[in-house]
């Protein structure tokens, strides 16, 4: 009889007691955190992408973030919220802690090349203030080429195309003496160029001195740290596509819809920047348009969500590069 | 048949075991021509590389330049102390001589997807002398055992 009991409570013990233990150790494990965790599945987009894409928290709770991938190497960024994990390696849970401080809707993406479909992998943290759960959708100012009424889809070839490449480091040499007046954002190079040329007082210069001296201004302009920083996004946003070179030979861009259907004859894929005819026919808002907005018939992305105004300015002072030659050194 | 060989047993197994030692240690040339310098493109995907076999001879300068058509993958040899990492737009280029002989497995070293472990290459560092001392010392060992188990 004793017997029994004894045994009675080795099977209460085992199947009951202990069970109930872990769960109640869980439930108090996490009550006892003061964030929310919520687990983020990285996937390759063929896969589903990020699970769960959409991530919904009150406002003002401390959430924690557990990310982990079931494929291969995966990044992870919310840029409205400064959030950078540049590494998810399959088999590593890599753990991000933010407070949702405002609501709002902010989109994160993968930030390494995941597959041909890396850049679809993209999702969205919305944070909801309970007070206020429908708030109106908030109004955004339109962006720059709206504002200008520039048509991104027109054709923009350079009514001015130079001998060679116009170089930044030429250009400096004349900087004292040619004064490029010119506003880098919305002035196309090549109108910068018809209107030097036809200043009288620039006669003595020839065409490619001119150039060399806009390649030098639009460097200026910029700045080198935005330059850097370019190089930086460029490496990790573009480059697949549009090729270390800027020659739009990028390993990704190969296989693009807008190169094989429909049309074979016209056929179109990441944009060459390093062609003079084509890039200094375009002004810098020109070239933001079609950043923010993406599209054209060739698989390139929008990267409103993504990208702040500097962000793109800093992208399309390095693209710049490509044709005025800068001299700056590769490595950064 | 062979009595020849009748009790001359220690004496088979003496000279089997000299001529092992020699096929393992005689130094022969390790090259024929001088060392040049050489740069290979390597494709690499899921879950392979191409070119999947390279030759270099012994004491080449070898430079690698790794291009990823889709994930992130990563190339390492065993023996060499060689890892590199590339992604699309970000290719990645190594250099090393080539001062082992033999034959090496080369591995992408970045979890790559489901196949990953299966993402290996070959190395063949010419002339293949491991691969020539092995080939000579089996073969010695099969004619000295065969003699010296002979029976009449």
């Amino acid at each position: 009889m004793r017997r029994e009991i004894f045994a009675l409570g080795v099977v209460v013990l085992s199947f009951v007691v202990f069970p109930a233990s872990l769960f109640a150790y869980q439930a108090w494990r996490t009550n006892a955190l003061d964030a929310r965790v919520i687990e983020l599945t990285a996937n390759v987009p063929a896969n589903g992408g990020w699970q769960p894409d959409t991530i919904r928290v009150h406002l003002g709770e401390r959430v924690r973030l557990r990310i982990s991938s079931t494929d291969v190497v995966h990044g992870f960024a919310v840029p409205a919220l400064g959030i950078q994990v540049d590494e998810i390696l399959p088999g590593h849970v890599e753990e991000v802690e933010f407070v949702a401080s405002r609501a709002g809707r902010f989109p994160f993406a993968c930030t390494r090349w995941c597959s041909v479909d890396h850049w679809r992998m993209r999702g969205v943290i919305e944070v909801i203030d309970p007070q206020n759960p429908n708030p109106a959708s908030p109004t955004f100012a339109p962006p720059l080429y709206q504002q200008l009424n520039v048509n991104i889809d027109a054709a923009h070839p350079a009514r001015n195309v130079p001998s060679e490449h116009p170089s930044a480091v030429r250009g400096a040499v004349l900087a004292e003496q040619i004064t490029v007046d010119a506003d880098t954002r919305t002035q196309s190079p090549s109108d910068v160029f018809a209107k030097l040329r036809a200043d009288a007082a620039l006669k003595s210069y020839g065409d490619l001195q001119l150039w060399d001296a806009i390649a030098f201004e639009w460097k200026r302009a910029a700045g080198d740290d935005a330059i850097a920083r370019g190089r930086q996004l460029y490496a990790r946003d573009c480059a697949a596509c549009h090729g270390e070179s800027g020659k739009g030979d990028g390993p990704a861009g190969r296989n693009l819809p807008g190169r094989t259907v429909i049309d074979a004859s016209a056929r179109r894929g990441p944009a060459d920047f390093t062609n003079a005819a084509q890039m200094l026919g375009a002004s810098d808002v020109l070239l933001q348009g079609k950043i923010l907005r993406g599209g054209m018939g060739t698989g390139m992305p929008e990267w409103r969500s993504l990208y702040t105004d500097q962000d793109m300015w800093d992208v399309i002072s390095f693209i710049r590069g490509f044709v005025f030659e800068y001299g700056m050194s590769d490595k950064k | 048949m062979m009595p020849w060989l009748r009790g001359r047993r220690p004496l088979i197994a003496a000279s089997a075991a000299l001529l092992t030692l020699a096929a393992i240690f005689v130094p022969l040339p390790a090259r024929a021509g001088t060392p040049q310098t050489r740069t290979i493109n390597v494709d690499a995907r899921q879950f392979a590389f191409e070119p999947a076999t390279l030759d270099v001879q012994h004491g080449d300068t070898v430079t690698l330049h790794l291009e990823s058509l889709d994930a992130l993958h990563g190339l390492s040899i065993d023996g060499y102390d060689v890892n590199i990492q590339a992604e699309p737009g970000k290719s990645a280029n190594v250099t090393f001589v080539a001062d082992k002989a033999g034959t090496f497995k080369f591995r992408c070293s970045v979890t790559c997807g489901a196949l990953h472990p299966f993402m290996i290459g070959k190395l063949t560092v010419e002339p293949d002398l491991p691969l020539a001392r092995a080939i000579a010392v089996t073969l010695i060992a099969a004619l000295g055992a065969i003699a010296f188990f002979w029976k009449e």
